[in-house]
């Protein structure tokens, strides 16, 4: 007994030490990126769509500004705050894990054009997981729905996802003013370092729009 | 005098007359406005009174010299455009909208509510989805557009509108405001792939080892003593 005690806490305290560098079975990323709108709404022959220089407002009402994100195949729905860039260009997280945020200087929601973005914890040392913590399993297909200021709801298949490296940076392009209307949805994920306390991945999900 | 006048007039008459006998039939069909050519034409007359709307915001909005310098530059040139619109639209008898569209307003409401760095990335993040919009629609004018004065009224303004394009990209790359570039999201480790169930395992399985070593311990003292 003493000698199996011995080998499981041996086990143990090694399983302990390597979850610090665990070698991570990260998601996969799937989609693409459309920083661009390929088209822009332009003229066409059918009345019915937009003229030239204006964009197009959705069926939902005009857009407006989100308030509530709800993600039903992970039984999410929270409260959204708007939140800023600080001085090195990380955008803010509430400070509560189930508080989402919105970049109050992205796309409205319900917007035809540009990017929508929005973060949240995926977990706090305090108070444990947070409303994305499970964003990183999110599917391609999935629903998510902003609920708006105006009261009118958008909603939003998934597309896209990447898993990328804090350290290289997130690139503009996930975030374009000019992409198709776009929704991007960023928390953390993969590795953990203990010592500085921070994942080093950050998980992006983009949806788009669908249609009204 | 007089006798040269009506003599110049009645031969400028009878030039306008000849020259109108000239012109074929579909000369006029091309220069009256299409569909498109009053769509593109109210459609402009939206960005002009949006640009107009949005950039005096920035005057009380924000402090970035940059941002300052596009929104004059944009107040200026789209009231230029709107006086030559207006002077088309009158040609052509075309009624032009006295507002932005609701996406315009919509934005502009969104600027209202932000001042320093978020009005300034916001303000250029619109200013580059906007004028790439407006080109977009342009370019069509000018390539499919029935009313030469409504496709002239185009070529002109595509050069301003790529201009400003141009200085609003550049601004908006200089702020950083093509997005966040970092999100600290996550201080608690409990996401990390197999991470936290190695650490959950890892102390449960330390502290079982543990209880089994304790427990161990008791038993062979137990045993060492019932042989003494």
């Amino acid at each position: 007994m003493l000698g199996a005690g011995l080998l499981v806490a041996a086990v143990g305290v090694e399983s302990v030490a390597l979850s610090h560098y665990s070698a991570h079975a990260v998601p996969r990323d799937f989609g693409s990126v459309a920083s661009s709108a390929a088209t822009p709404p332009g003229p066409t022959s059918t009345s019915s769509l937009p003229a030239p220089g204006i964009v197009p407002v959705q069926d939902a009402g005009s857009p407006a500004a989100p308030v509530r994100i709800t993600i039903p195949s992970l039984h999410v729905s929270a409260p959204l705050m708007k939140v800023e860039l600080d001085a090195v260009s990380s955008l803010v997280v509430p400070q509560d894990p189930h508080v989402v945020g919105w970049w109050q200087a992205s796309a409205l929601a319900g917007s035809q054009i540009g990017t929508t973005v929005l973060d949240g914890h995926v977990d706090t040392a305090e108070q444990g997981p947070g409303t994305l913590f499970h964003l990183q399993d999110l599917p391609a297909g999935a629903t998510i729905v902003l609920r708006a200021a105006n009261g009118h709801y958008y909603t939003y298949r998934v597309t896209t996802r990447r898993v990328l490296k804090k350290s290289t940076g997130l690139s503009a392009r996930l975030f374009s003013p000019t992409a198709p209307g776009t929704l991007a949805v960023v928390t953390c994920g993969g590795p953990f370092d203990r010592a500085t306390h921070h994942y080093l991945d950050n998980i992006v999900v983009l949806a788009r729009p669908v249609a009204g | 005098m007089s006798t040269h006048r009506t003599r110049y007039i009645t031969l400028t008459g009878a030039s306008l007359a000849i020259a109108a006998t000239c012109i074929p039939a579909t000369a006029f069909a091309a220069t009256s406005p299409s569909t498109a050519d009053k769509t593109f034409v109210a459609a402009n007359e939206q960005v002009n009174l949006a640009e107009i709307a949005i950039s005096q915001l920035v005057m009380t909005h924000s402090s970035s010299a940059a941002v300052h310098t596009l929104a004059q530059k944009t107040v200026s040139d789209h009231m230029a455009a709107k006086a030559k619109l207006m002077a088309v639209a009158g040609k052509l008898g075309l009624t032009l909208p006295t507002a932005p569209n609701a996406m315009q307003q919509a934005q502009a409401a969104q600027l209202k509510g932000l001042t320093g760095s978020s009005f300034d990335q916001l303000y250029l993040r619109d200013q580059v989805a906007g004028h790439k919009m407006s080109i977009a629609g342009t370019n069509t004018e000018i390539s499919t557009g029935s009313s030469t004065s409504v496709v002239s009224y185009a070529r002109a303004y595509l050069p301003v509108a790529q201009m400003h394009l141009s200085m609003a990209q550049a601004d908006l790359a200089a702020i950083s405001g093509g997005g966040p570039g970092s999100v600290q999201a996550g201080s608690g480790g409990q996401a990390a792939t197999n991470g936290s169930t190695d650490l959950r395992l890892g102390w449960s399985a330390g502290a079982v080892g543990l209880a089994l070593l304790g427990g161990g311990a008791v038993y062979a003292d137990r045993r060492r003593r019932a042989l003494q």
